[in-house]
């Protein structure tokens, strides 16, 4: 199972409280994702954990650090360390963020918005083409939540992506939950974006809460991981499915984490959506 | 992102105040309260990582001045790598060089002991001799054997109870008092897949320090000028913590 390519299906960002739980009955998810700087160590616990559960599951890779979008070279070592780690655990996907994260040889550990623009397309899709010939695989592109555009930007989000995918032939990690945070914060239409995205480049969905923070001009949406789907983020998973179909599904949940079985049900229900794609109507209780 | 952006983005984020209006799309209070989150998201992500890394230092100093402390050293010694679990090298002699905490030595000493937990933690695995399928012969032949360090292992020699401050904060130990305060050695190696912490005698350092200059466990044990009887009870006893790996 875990040598084929991932058509569908729901997993778990894995986290090393739950590997017990995980080995115990692994069918319980379709696949586990980790974050890729995690396991830039060499050996220990957390790779013994991982070895034990890619026997069982097929694995997503996801890095968080690179800096894709930044303005310097890519910086070698972490280029080699993520080869390495793909060579060790052969996953079925390899992921990385469209935003910046390092600069002038500091990581700043946030992910960090870039300007659309012409410019950056032009450097951002050399470096996921650099990124792809020295894996010698293809890449899936996480699209941003964002809390900024910027002035420098002069086409939309969805049309640097479309450009990107074009360009480099790369995949597409569509976040439903970034989408969303970016279209509250920054304007635009989440049914739109998904009509124009290239459906048929997206390899990976992630789906994942949302907190709400407020600002002097209003409410700003914050991606922070710590909490169960949004019910505004399963509608969208519905509409996506209806539009494109399947695709592995994570749930993304990264910081006050919840008990297995809680997260567990998450699986089920992207599981259970994946074969009947209806929501019913949130917040409207019984009417005439 | 254009250089110049980057740069002046990231100066933003680095420094309270220097808010880059000028990049932006929005009202300058609405984008000032935006940008906020960045810069906040950048400076818990790194207190973060020294506070999982550091956090026996954490509970020694407070929550509060750990925070201050890591705002301080962030600045000198920001990270360079996206792997934060290897943050916090520079942690211990940046203590050191710290005025305000020039009094209390022994701070630096429990900031090293946690970056060599951190390093054992991640630290590559190696076959280790085992001794329990060893016959007797095998283990002569260990003994005679070139050995070296897994690569877990970090050997600590305090002039504080660097041990017993570590363990006392994990309910493990009482505190070191004044009548009671003296210098410790502490190994910190993976057992397996244990992440190990222990304090050592001098005997236990001396064979350790033989191993590592290339020496044989009799080597080391001829040098110690020992009885037998103590001498190979504390080989037998590295050979169980499986400290050693053989030399192809």
């Amino acid at each position: 199972m875990n040598s084929l390519a991932l058509r569908g299906g729901a997993g778990v960002a894995f986290k090393p409280v739950h590997f017990d739980a995980l080995l115990a009955n692994p069918g319980r998810v379709d696949f586990i994702e980790v974050h890729a700087e995690n396991y830039f160590g060499e050996g220990g616990l957390l790779h013994a954990q991982l070895a034990e559960l890619r026997r069982h599951l097929p694995l997503s890779v996801h890095g968080v650090g690179l800096s894709l979008g930044g303005s310097e070279r890519l910086d070698s070592q972490h280029l080699q360390r993520l080869k390495e780690l793909c060579l060790r655990y052969e996953p079925a996907l390899v992921s990385e963020h469209l935003a910046w994260s390092s600069h002038a040889g500091e990581y700043l550990g946030d992910l960090l918005p870039l300007a659309y623009n012409h410019v950056s397309l032009e450097r951002v899709a050399g470096r996921v083409q650099h990124l792809q010939e020295y894996l010698g695989r293809q890449i899936l592109i996480e699209n941003p939540a964002a809390y900024l555009r910027l002035a420098e930007s002069d086409m939309p989000e969805v049309e640097f992506i479309r450009q990107l995918c074009h360009r480099t032939g790369c995949g597409l990690l569509l976040d439903l939950n970034n989408l969303l945070v970016s279209c509250h914060n920054c304007g635009g239409d989440p049914s739109r974006y998904l009509a124009e995205l290239p459906a048929e480049q997206v390899g990976e969905v992630h789906l994942a809460g949302h907190a709400r923070v407020a600002l002097p001009r209003g409410e700003l949406l914050l991606d922070e991981h710590g909490s169960a789907v949004a019910d505004a983020t399963w509608s969208l998973y519905v509409e996506w499915l209806v539009l494109a179909g399947a695709r592995p599904s994570l749930i993304e949940w990264d910081r006050q984490l919840p008990a297995w079985s809680v997260l567990a049900a998450e699986v089920d229900c992207a599981r259970a959506l994946q074969c009947n794609p209806y929501m019913p109507a949130c917040g409207g209780g019984a009417s005439a | 992102m254009s250089p110049l952006a980057a740069e002046e983005f990231t100066r933003g984020l680095l420094r309270p105040g220097a808010v880059p209006l000028h990049l932006s799309q929005i009202a300058d209070a609405e984008f000032a309260a935006r940008f906020a989150i960045h810069r906040n998201n950048v400076r818990a992500a790194r207190t973060e990582a020294l506070r999982q890394g550091f956090p026996v230092l954490e509970r020694l100093l407070g929550a509060e001045y750990f925070s201050a402390l890591a705002d301080v050293f962030v600045q000198q010694h920001p990270p360079r790598s996206a792997a934060f679990h290897e943050y916090g090298a520079e942690l211990a002699g940046f203590i050191e060089a710290f005025v305000p905490l020039a009094q209390m030595g022994y701070l630096a000493d429990i900031a090293r002991l946690e970056w060599a937990r951190l390093r054992a933690f991640h630290a590559a695995d190696a076959p280790v001799p085992e001794v329990d399928a060893l016959a007797l012969g095998g283990l002569a032949q260990l003994l005679e054997a070139p050995l070296r360090w897994h690569p877990s292992v970090t050997l600590l020699c305090s002039a504080h109870p660097v041990y017993r401050l570590w363990a006392s904060q994990l309910n493990q130990a009482p505190t070191p008092g004044a009548q009671d305060w003296h210098g410790e050695n502490v190994l910190i190696w993976r057992q397996g897949l244990q992440l190990r912490t222990e304090p050592l005698d001098e005997l236990g350092c001396l064979l350790l320090r033989h191993v590592q200059r290339g020496g044989s466990l009799t080597g080391a044990l001829a040098r110690a000028d020992i009885g037998v009887q103590a001498g190979l009870g504390r080989v037998a006893g590295l050979l169980v913590w499986q400290v050693f790996q053989q030399v192809d």
